[in-house]
């Protein structure tokens, strides 16, 4: 889930000969004012930031000369727009605009491929219409082995309604758009609006491609582009956020996954994908606030244990810490603990004034157990215990502080 | 009875030589899994305790047949290593790997869904009949811990969570005759449904389990096979998630899936036709105890 931001992503539609948007990027608000003139005048400038929504949160902005162009830039550079700092602006030329459609070639779930989503209603917010009227959205899958061809192409936008000599443009550039999405790997590539303009060229007037992480160790030409630590999905990382990529980092054998909540109150440590969001269920269900969710995967995990329970824990404002998780098949959870142990007693952390909760489960369950006992006050459990019963345990504690 | 593995059932290793795979299999050969031969590219012609080793698919189904492959090899070679068991006819392919680029995801099932082979994963942790035959980690070294033989069936999203219900089970004395773990990534070989239908047709397994999560549509579309009477047992449903939908959307707990997009996916609306199909809905694994233990009276 790395989205490139829109430059990037028009820059890959060029390099498969999809018209876009003459445009440029800039920094400033008098570099802004010499792209527009540069551009015809009449321009569009977007704050180039990782997400969507960009319509409806004013970081997209209309001047209709070069000198309209230095206030409506200068009311956003500099600005945090959906959480993100605004560094760099596209401005792009104004283009007259007939029709708008909306592009996606994304993967679906429940055929398990890609899907090709097309819409005749484009531009701002068409998202949230198609949630509350997916009969708008029609859907083609694809097969993976024949790829999007022409004619499949050509039925979608004949579909849509359009005039032939636009349909052979329009079936050429949704190839060109799968071409992307297979080349790069991508889990997403998408443009809205696609427009027909009043002189019927079709144009793709914004873009999105997101990269897949996962895939990424194949893509030299993308990096630098997708920055999978530059966001956690919808704002940019935390400096505690910051810090554990950091320590993941330190051992690729296996990998953390963390979030940081600004309003919670209890360091929450719960390992497994499911087993975390069980947890987190009942945390909240039982009035308590996790201040943290945490993920690793099996490899040597001692050390980062250790480093992130200092990192977690250094945190203001806690009143509580509970660590855990399923019950493991063969992974040794003594090593887990003896790495949160260590980072407890360097934290000079006295259990008996501030809760400290474990269940941990599985292979070594009992020198995990010896080792909980030489920090006096952390409450252990086992596989006796549920997951939801230690979770219940740590709202108790917390509650009555 | 069980389903897709007992202990008659020949499973072939891809990446045998691991160190993972090398504990794991030892595991499984205790318990009784039926281990034929394994495949290591550049190792064929030596032995891992006593298991024949092949450089290819090819030249181990030469000499075995086989019913399962269960892949132990790393994220970035699973699509190559699948194929080539479908390739060689391997009707049931096993696929173990966590962090499988989707567009490899998607080309193993197409090959699966063009051949009619069964493809578990990616990102499953494998599978238990108890006291018959594990595969994966599923058990670990001491499967006896967490599972006993018996009547209920489970299916997961959750290799972990999979463990957690069969402790709830076994601790009550309730034992189980398959569990299945479909793998947490947005796109995997087998969903809910098809195993519910193999699950409809044991005569063992009286009521199933279904560990559900946010992200996809797989728990609606097992509503749906309930509700036309595809699925006729008892079911009873553990979905978790819901909190999620009070965040922002696009966070991640570690499961790929588990993203709430274009309105399907969510953790209520995924109990909501659950209960409308008749699905019976645990709050806590303590309930999940609770509505099996009734169930089978």
């Amino acid at each position: 889930m790395a989205r490139l931001l829109e430059h990037h992503a028009l820059g890959f539609f060029r390099e498969e000969k999809i018209p876009v948007p003459r445009f440029q990027v800039v920094s400033t608000a008098k570099e802004a004012s010499e792209a527009a003139a540069g551009l015809g005048g009449s321009v569009v400038i977007k704050a180039l930031i990782p997400v969507g929504g960009r319509g409806k949160a004013g970081a997209i902005k209309m001047a209709k000369s070069p000198s309209e162009a230095i206030g409506q830039a200068e009311g956003l550079a500099g600005r945090t727009i959906l959480n993100f700092p605004v560094e760099e602006l596209l401005v792009s030329e104004t283009v007259n605009i007939a029709r708008e459609f909306f592009v996606s070639i994304t993967f679906d779930s429940m055929s398990r491929r890609p899907v090709l989503l097309f819409s005749a209603l484009g531009g701002v917010d068409v998202e949230t219409i198609l949630d509350r009227d997916p009969a708008q959205l029609s859907q083609f899958p694809i097969k993976l082995s024949q790829g999007l061809g022409l004619s499949q192409a050509r039925q979608v936008l004949d579909a849509a309604g359009l005039t032939e000599k636009t349909i052979e443009e329009g079936a050429e550039l949704l190839c060109g758009l799968y071409r992307i999405f297979c080349r790069l790997d991508a889990e997403t590539v998408e443009v809205n609006p696609l427009v027909l303009t009043q002189d019927q060229r079709l144009l793709a007037l914004s873009g999105v491609i997101v990269a897949d992480n996962q895939a990424l160790f194949r893509h030299a030409e993308l990096e630098g582009m997708a920055q999978p630590d530059r966001t956690n999905g919808w704002r940019p990382l935390t400096a505690l956020e910051k810090d554990m990529r950091a320590i993941d980092a330190i051992d690729s054998g296996s990998a953390i996954r963390f979030n940081e909540f600004s309003d919670g109150d209890i360091a929450f440590m719960i390992t497994g994908g499911g087993a975390g969001l069980l947890a987190f269920d009942a945390i909240t269900k039982l009035g308590g606030h996790p201040a943290t969710t945490f993920d690793i995967t099996p490899g040597r995990v001692e050390e980062k244990m250790y480093r992130a329970t200092v990192a977690i824990l250094s945190r203001p404002g806690l009143k509580g810490f509970i660590a855990g998780g399923n019950i493991t098949n063969f992974i040794p959870i003594d090593v887990k603990v003896r790495g949160v142990v260590r980072a407890l007693k360097e934290l000079d952390i006295d259990a008996t004034k501030f809760p400290v909760v474990f269940r941990f489960a599985g292979p070594g369950v009992e020198a995990a157990r010896e080792l909980a006992s030489t920090v006096p006050g952390i409450q252990f459990y086992d596989a006796a215990t549920s997951l939801e019963d230690a979770v219940a345990r740590i709202v108790e504690l917390t509650k009555s502080r | 009875m069980s389903i897709l593995l007992d202990e008659k059932k020949k499973v072939l290793i891809q990446g045998i030589t691991g160190r993972q795979a090398r504990t794991h299999v030892s595991y499984m050969v205790r318990y009784g899994t039926k281990v034929v031969a394994g495949v290591a590219p550049g190792r064929g012609g030596s032995d891992i305790e006593g298991i024949p080793v092949y450089d290819s698919v090819d030249a181990a189904v030469k000499e075995h047949a086989v019913d399962i492959s269960v892949l132990f090899v790393p994220a970035l070679n699973a699509r190559d290593a699948a194929l080539e068991a479908m390739d060689y006819g391997v009707p049931l392919v096993v696929v173990l790997a966590e962090g499988v680029p989707h567009h490899d995801a998607a080309q193993m099932i197409e090959r699966a869904d063009e051949k009619g082979i069964q493809l578990i994963g990616p990102n499953s942790q494998g599978m238990i009949s108890p006291g018959k035959a594990k595969l994966g980690g599923t058990g670990g070294a001491e499967p006896d811990r967490l599972y006993m033989r018996g009547p209920v069936g489970i299916i997961s999203r959750s290799g972990g969570m999979g463990g957690e219900i069969a402790n709830v089970l076994t601790r009550r004395g309730i034992g189980q005759s398959s569990y299945v773990s479909i793998g947490g990534d947005l796109l995997i070989g087998t969903s809910f449904v098809p195993l519910l239908r193999l699950f409809e047709q044991d005569a063992e397994t009286r009521a199933v389990v279904l560990f559900g999560e946010p992200g996809t549509g797989h728990e609606e579309e097992a509503a749906r096979l309930v509700e036309h009477r595809g699925f006729t047992k008892p079911l009873i449903a553990l979905v978790v998630g819901e909190s999620l939908e009070r965040l922002p959307k696009g966070m991640s707990f570690g499961h790929t899936s588990s993203i709430i997009a274009r309105g399907i996916g969510s953790p209520s609306r995924k109990k909501e036709l659950f209960r409308k199909a008749g699905v019976q809905i645990a709050d806590s694994l303590a309930d999940v105890g609770d509505m099996v233990g009734k169930v089978l009276g």
